[in-house]
């Protein structure tokens, strides 16, 4: 990140020296917009400058939503600059328009922005993609049970660790690990469902306690990862880390697309699970009439304990590929709270479908944020959504209700 | 008269307190103490809410950094301004947020209000993080004056008083709603929200009153934070352990009544502050989770609880 802000101040500086800005700009020196005056500097390899803003923009998204304070202020610096070059340069056009090198920077600019949306767009699905693996496991328990598993982004977190240890201590794929250790995940979820069983579910209403229950899972899962592992950033290698597939202008990293295809791999097993067997059926029973489903020969408390242990499970991979598309430390869970339950009420409770659209819609919004307003600000996006979505339509885009 | 004679005897052991610390001649005494008692305001606060009716609140972090960015602000534009006054705008913004949260969620069920509270709380760590006048990410110094304004001593004496002020305030409030018509009103919210809307309480008024109030005690809390710790960042201010004490108190301590997080918060909070000094603050956070988990599993009606078998 640091070396980029540098580059980004070179590039400022160098067009500060042309004699050509200076007439361009026309006393406004200090807003000197550095993307007109690089297209007129025609000895420069233009197509590699002009994408590279774009690249930034749409690959460290998340990166850089997550570096340590003064790293990110320093990315929210350079992306405002950017993007308020940008949007001096575009009102500047009309005033100079009968200088023809303002006009081909003009086309240039054009370029720039489609380009720059079209990466935008397409990062943001692939990560909308991702933040419905995430989403997914809290899409059973909150959607179908009706249990308010706020803790899911903490063992989301919990499975990063296990790939993590997987892949630096024993060199293991990532994400294949991930999908081995879920069985694991299944048993700690049925663990724990049977303890909020005893304890909450048989007692009666216990909303207040049980929502405590799974708060207080949340923050000592934070705080003994601290413990264990400090506070630092955690990576992973696999060989999909890295390279990119190019499209035209547009810019698939397989980071982000891996991922992505694993968790809507994850969702559509899930569905099918869901739809096609009698235990699926019976989840997506249980919820709506646990009496009937008694009449069935089926044990209410034993479906949801399957369910519960399935949505754990999902956590495990989500949290493999969560640690392929971003570093990860401990007390990042909380950024995914409000991004997972947006998502989830949004989607319609425990409509699958309805998940991977909402999550892709905000994926795009989270996206186009970052690159025009700067990754700070992403965080909000998610929560502002929840709120509107709260306050407007509870019952979600696709809901039943 | 009850209300009265209870307030006499709350400032006659505060002023007992205060006393006794100064005896002690310790400075570390006030700075401990002026934890304690903040989270005693933390959790009386919370109590009005999530105890009397029901609704979980997660954005305590939120209400209390907002109070203190308030003074932030204040301290920056008007720093004549004297402390009380700042912690009545803090408690007032605290309280209109809170107020318009309530509007927007406070009509849905209990658990979308929690999940929307947590989420205002990151929102509004988001807002500060960006807003360069406070610092943004970096963070704002406020250099604390070396006296107390009213009487011979520290200044960490005096935000000590005016905590221990605050806090006997709210806690009187707690008691006197516990036992008016709006403590039944609550009740009956929390007991059976559709019962009582059948039978004539304007549940959202009410719900709206404590949300606002609740929010509004946890920004006057948050309003001297800035002269106690004399740096505040958007990390530290919108810590999640805010949250998780305030929630943790009046659970451990009861939810009931306003004696329950009074007994919560002096015992929590002074475990933790032996435990930061003694082992790590780390820790003493983890006990505070375990102990949380702990007692709703195992004593749903907390140490009070106990007492009234």
């Amino acid at each position: 990140v640091t070396a980029r802000a540098g580059h980004e101040t070179r590039i400022t500086g160098r067009a500060a020296d042309t004699d050509q800005t200076a007439s361009f700009a026309e006393g406004q020196s200090q807003a000197v917009p550095p993307q007109p005056s690089q297209s007129t500097d025609l000895t420069q390899p233009a197509g590699q400058r002009k994408l590279a803003p774009a690249l930034e923009g749409s690959s460290i998204t998340l990166l850089a939503s997550r570096t340590p304070a003064h790293c990110a202020q320093q990315t929210q610096g350079t992306f405002l600059m950017w993007a308020n070059n940008f949007r001096k340069a575009t009102s500047q056009r009309s005033r100079h328009s009968p200088d023809y090198r303002v006009e081909t920077s003009q086309a240039k600019l054009m370029d720039l922005s489609f380009d720059l949306l079209g990466n935008a767009l397409v990062s943001g699905l692939l990560l909308g993609g991702f933040y419905a693996a995430v989403t997914i496991g809290v899409s059973i328990s909150f959607g179908m049970l009706d249990i308010v598993n706020i803790a899911h982004p903490a063992f989301v977190i919990l499975g990063s660790y296990t790939a993590y240890i997987a892949n630096s201590d024993f060199g293991f794929d990532p994400v294949l690990s991930g999908i081995a250790l879920s069985p694991a995940f299944y048993l700690l979820g049925t663990t724990i469902y049977y303890v909020y069983d005893v304890s909450f579910e048989r007692r009666g209403d216990a909303s207040i306690r049980s929502l405590a229950f799974f708060f207080g899972i949340l923050f000592i899962s934070e705080v003994a990862l601290v413990l264990v592992f400090g506070v630092d950033y955690r990576l992973v290698d696999a060989p999909y880390i890295g390279p990119s597939l190019h499209i035209g202008v547009i810019d698939l990293p397989l980071r982000l697309l891996v991922p992505c295809l694993i968790s809507l791999a994850l969702i559509g097993t899930l569905q099918l699970f869901m739809s096609y067997t009698f235990i699926g059926r019976a989840i997506q029973a249980v919820a709506q009439d646990p009496i009937a489903l008694r009449l069935m020969a089926a044990d209410p408390s034993r479906i949801k304990r399957i369910a519960f242990g399935l949505s754990i499970a999902s956590a495990s991979i989500a949290g493999a590929i969560l640690i392929v598309i971003q570093p990860v430390e401990p007390s990042i869970a909380r950024d995914y709270i409000g991004r997972i339950f947006a998502i989830c009420v949004m989607g319609g409770l425990g409509s699958f479908g309805g998940t991977v659209v909402a999550a892709m819609t905000l994926g795009v919004m989270e996206s186009l944020t970052s690159t025009f307003y700067g990754p700070s600000w992403s965080p909000a996006v998610a929560f502002g959504f929840l709120l509107i979505t709260l306050a407007v339509r509870p019952a979600g885009l696709f809901g039943r209700r | 008269v009850r209300n009265v004679r209870f307030i006499l005897i709350s400032l006659v052991v505060g002023s007992v307190t205060f006393t006794v610390a100064r005896l002690i001649e310790n400075a570390y005494v006030f700075f401990a103490g002026y934890v304690v008692l903040q989270y005693i305001v933390l959790a009386t606060a919370w109590n009005i809410l999530g105890g009397y009716t029901g609704y979980v609140n997660f954005g305590t972090a939120a209400f209390f950094a907002l109070g203190a960015y308030t003074t932030v602000v204040l301290h920056k534009t008007v720093p004549f301004l004297p402390l009380p006054a700042m912690m009545l705008a803090g408690g007032l913004i605290s309280g209109i947020i809170g107020l318009g949260m309530g509007y927007l969620t406070l009509r849905l069920r209990g658990t979308f209000f929690s999940i929307a509270t947590l989420a205002m709380a990151v929102v509004a760590q988001t807002l500060i993080t960006n807003w360069n006048f406070v610092g943004g990410s970096r963070g704002a110094y406020i250099i604390r004056p070396a006296d107390s304004p009213i009487f011979p001593g520290d200044y960490i004496q005096y935000l000590f008083v005016v905590m221990l002020l605050l806090s006997v305030t709210s806690v009187s409030i707690a008691r006197a709603i516990q036992h008016s018509r709006l403590g039944y009103g609550f009740s009956a919210i929390r007991d059976d929200e559709l019962a009582a809307e059948a039978s004539g309480v304007p549940t959202l008024r009410l719900k709206l009153i404590a949300t606002a109030l609740s929010g509004g005690l946890m920004g006057m809390a948050g309003a001297p934070l800035p002269y106690y710790v004399t740096y505040l960042d958007p990390a530290s201010g919108f810590s999640l352990s805010y949250a998780v004490n305030t929630i943790a108190m009046p659970l451990i301590g009861g939810t009931a009544t306003w004696l329950g997080p009074v007994i919560g918060a002096i015992l929590l909070g002074t475990l933790q502050q032996v435990a930061t000094v003694t082992i790590s603050s780390a820790l003493s956070l983890l006990l505070v989770g375990l102990l949380l988990v702990g007692f709703v599993i195992a004593a749903p009606k907390g140490i009070v609880g106990w007492f009234k078998r």
